[in-house]
C-alpha cells in the first residue's frame, strides 16, 4: 500500500512535468520530487524497493531533461 | 328576237359600266383611306362626333371589325336587337353563348379596359355577339372619353396617326419614374464624398498606435547603487503624488520594481523571466509585462536598453532621499567624512576608477554583497569581523576563474572599511573590475550564442544542466543562485572565456 502511494506521487510529478512550461513550475516539481525522495528514504531507510529506486531515477532524469528544455534564466543578474 | 338580244346586251353593257364605275368609286374611296386598319381607329374621333358616341350605349372599340360594324347603323340596330334579346329570361339562354369568358390580353389590366386592337388581333373573331360582357362598366366610360380626347389632341398637335405609339406603355413610365429619377439625380453628388472618406479612416489607426504618453518625470535616469540607512523604505511625498495618476497596472509594476530595486540595492538589472518572477509577476504574460514596462518608460520612470539580441537591461527611476539612503560609491568615498552627500547620481560610478590600491581579496568587491551588508553594518559589528575572514577562505575557488562567485554575498568590505578606511578604495577598485568582468563574460556568452546558433546553444545548455546535476547534485538545479553560478562557470569553460585573473592581466 505504501509503495503505491509513493509511486503515485512520483507518477504525478512525471505527468505534471509534461505540462510544465516555466522554470517556476519546474522548481515546484523539483521540490515535490525532493520531498518524495526524502519521505521514501525516511520510510524505507537503506532498503528502498527497486521499483521505487527505478521510479526515482526515471523522474529525476526527466526533471533534468525538462530543465534543459526550458528557456535558460538570466545568467548574470 | 334580235331586238330582245340587242336590248339585253345593251342592258348588260350598261350594268357593266355602272358596276365598273361603282367599283372605281369604291376604289377611290379606299385609296383615300389610311393603309392600315389601325389608322381607322385613330380617325374615328374625326369622323364621329362626340354626341354620336353618347348615343351609343356600348362603344365597342376593342376590336377593329367591331368598330367597322358600329359605323353601320343597320349593324347597330341589329345589336340593339340582340341586346333586347338578352332581356329574355335567363333560363332561355344558352349557357355557352353568354357566359363564355371574355378573351383578354395579359396587359389589358394596365389599360383599364381600354384594350388595344393590335394587341388582340391574333385572336380569332368572336362568334358570339354578346357585347354586354365586353362592354366596359358604366363608371369607366367617362374615363375612356377623356383618353380619347387626349388622343385627339395628340394627333392634332404632334404627329400623324400612323406613327402614334400604343398608349399602353406610356402610363407606366409616367407613373413610376419620377421618384427614382430624382433619387438617382440626387445620389451622384452624395456618393463621391464617401469615397475619399475611408482613406482618412485607414490612415487614422497609425497615429492611434503611436500612443503618446505624457512623461511624469523628465529627470535623466542613471544607474545607481544605494543602501537604505533605516529599515523603512521611504517614498517622497511629492513623488508619491506624481505617481498617483498612473493606471493601476503601471502603478503596480513600478512600485514592485521600486521595492525590488531597494531589495537588490540598485536600480538596474537584466530584463527577463527572472525579473518578472522576482517582482512577483511571474504569472503575468510576457507581452503584457513588456507593454507595461514600455509605458513606464514613456512616462520617464524607467529606461530599457537592448545590449544584445537576446538581452536587455532596465534602469528604474529611484527617488533618492539623502536622509534615508546612501549611494554606495559615494558612501564609500565619503565615509571618512561621515556626512551623507547629495551629489548627483552620475558622479557615483566615476570615483570608483581612480582608486589606486588593489586588495588581494578580489571577491569582496562585489557590489551586491556590499549593498546588502551596509544596513547590517551598524547593528552587527561583531559579526563583521568574522565575515571579514570568510572571503580569504573563498579566494582559492575564485582563482579558478569562476565568475559565479561574484553573485555570492561578500560581507567583508564594510567592516574593513570601518576598521581600516584606506581599504575601501581597494574594494572599490575590485568592485569596478568585477563589474567590468561580469559585463565582459556576459558579452562573450552572447557572442558565443550568436556564433553557435540558437539550437546549438540550447543543446549546450541542456548538456550544462545534465553536467551540473551529475556533478553538484539535483538540488543545485532548484537553487537559482547556485545554478547560475555553475552554469556561468560551464559556459566559461565551454566557450573558452578567460577567467578573471587572465582577463585582468590581459587588460593590464
Amino acid at each position: 500500500m505504501d509503495i503505491r502511494i509513493f509511486m503515485k506521487s512520483l507518477n504525478d510529478i512525471d505527468i505534471k512535468l509534461m505540462l510544465c512550461k516555466s522554470n517556476f513550475q519546474w522548481k515546484l516539481l523539483a521540490e515535490k520530487y525532493d520531498e518524495a525522495e526524502r519521505k521514501i528514504q525516511e520510510f524505507y531507510g537503506a532498503k528502498i524497493p527497486n521499483e521505487l529506486t527505478d521510479a526515482l531515477g526515471r523522474v529525476r532524469l526527466q526533471l533534468v531533461e525538462k530543465k534543459g528544455h526550458l528557456p535558460p534564466e538570466d545568467i548574470l543578474v | 328576237m334580235g331586238i330582245l338580244k340587242a336590248i339585253s346586251e345593251a342592258v348588260k353593257e350598261k350594268a357593266k359600266e355602272e358596276i365598273i364605275r361603282y367599283l372605281k368609286k369604291v376604289a377611290d374611296e379606299n385609296g383615300s383611306r389610311p393603309p392600315h386598319p389601325r389608322d381607322r381607329q385613330s380617325e374615328r374621333p374625326d369622323r364621329h362626333a362626340e354626341p354620336r358616341r353618347e348615343e351609343r350605349p356600348y362603344p365597342p372599340k376593342e376590336r377593329q371589325d367591331r368598330t367597322e360594324r358600329n359605323d353601320r347603323p343597320e349593324r347597330n340596330n341589329d345589336r340593339y336587337d340582340r341586346q333586347d334579346r338578352q332581356d329574355q329570361p335567363r333560363s332561355d339562354r344558352r349557357p355557352d353563348q353568354f357566359e363564355r369568358p371574355p378573351q383578354r390580353d395579359r396587359l389589358d389590366h394596365a389599360d383599364r379596359n381600354d384594350r388595344q386592337p393590335e394587341r388582340n388581333d391574333h385572336r380569332p373573331p368572336r362568334t358570339d355577339r354578346n357585347d354586354r360582357y365586353d362592354a366596359p362598366p358604366q363608371e369607366h366610360r367617362s374615363w375612356d372619353r377623356d383618353r380619347e380626347r387626349e388622343k385627339e389632341r395628340q394627333q392634332q398637335h404632334h404627329q400623324p396617326p400612323v406613327q402614334r405609339p400604343a398608349p399602353q406603355p406610356e402610363p407606366r413610365p409616367d407613373i413610376r419614374p419620377p421618384a427614382p429619377v430624382e433619387q438617382k439625380k440626387a445620389e451622384p453628388p452624395i456618393t463621391p464624398p464617401p469615397a475619399p472618406a475611408p482613406q482618412p479612416v485607414i490612415a487614422k489607426p497609425q497615429p492611434v498606435k503611436e500612443e503618446w504618453i505624457a512623461p511624469l518625470i523628465e529627470e535623466p535616469i542613471e544607474k545607481i547603487q544605494v543602501t537604505v540607512i533605516t529599515q523603512d523604505i521611504v517614498i517622497p511625498h511629492e513623488f508619491a503624488r506624481t505617481l498617483q495618476p498612473l493606471p493601476l497596472n503601471e502603478y503596480t509594476l513600478y512600485i514592485k520594481l521600486l521595492l525590488y530595486s531597494f531589495s537588490i540595492h540598485k536600480n538596474y538589472g537584466y530584463l527577463g523571466a527572472g525579473l518578472k518572477k522576482s517582482v512577483g509577476l511571474d504569472e503575468l504574460a510576457q507581452e503584457e509585462f513588456s507593454r507595461l514596462l514600455d509605458r513606464i518608460c514613456k512616462r520617464g520612470l524607467a529606461i530599457v536598453e537592448k545590449i544584445s539580441e537576446y538581452q536587455s537591461t532596465y534602469t528604474l527611476y529611484l527617488p533618492f532621499d539623502p536622509e534615508t539612503m546612501k549611494k554606495v560609491d559615494e558612501k564609500k568615498k565619503d565615509e571618512p567624512e561621515a556626512e551623507p552627500e547629495k551629489a548627483p547620481r552620475a558622479k557615483e560610478k566615476e570615483p570608483a576608477k581612480p582608486a589606486p590600491q588593489k586588495q588581494p581579496d578580489k571577491q569582496t568587491g562585489r557590489p551586491r554583497g556590499g549593498k546588502k551588508e551596509e544596513p547590517k553594518k551598524g547593528k552587527e559589528a561583531g559579526r563583521d569581523e568574522k565575515k571579514a575572514k570568510e572571503p580569504e577562505k573563498k579566494q582559492p575557488p575564485k582563482g579558478r576563474g569562476r565568475p559565479a562567485a561574484k553573485e555570492r554575498p561578500a560581507p567583508v568590505e564594510e567592516p574593513v572599511e570601518e576598521m581600516i578606511p584606506g581599504r575601501t578604495a581597494i574594494h572599490l577598485d575590485d568592485d569596478g573590475l568585477m563589474k567590468a568582468y561580469r559585463t565582459f563574460v556576459s558579452m562573450e556568452i552572447d557572442k558565443a550564442k550568436m556564433r553557435v546558433g540558437r539550437s546549438n546553444f540550447d543543446k549546450i545548455y541542456m548538456e550544462a544542466v545534465k553536467y551540473i546535476d551529475k556533478k553538484h547534485g539535483f538540488k543545485v538545479l532548484s537553487d537559482q543562485e547556485r545554478f547560475r553560478e555553475y552554469l556561468t562557470q560551464y559556459y566559461i569553460s565551454a566557450f573558452d572565456i578567460p577567467d578573471f585573473e587572465a582577463w585582468k592581466k590581459a587588460k593590464g
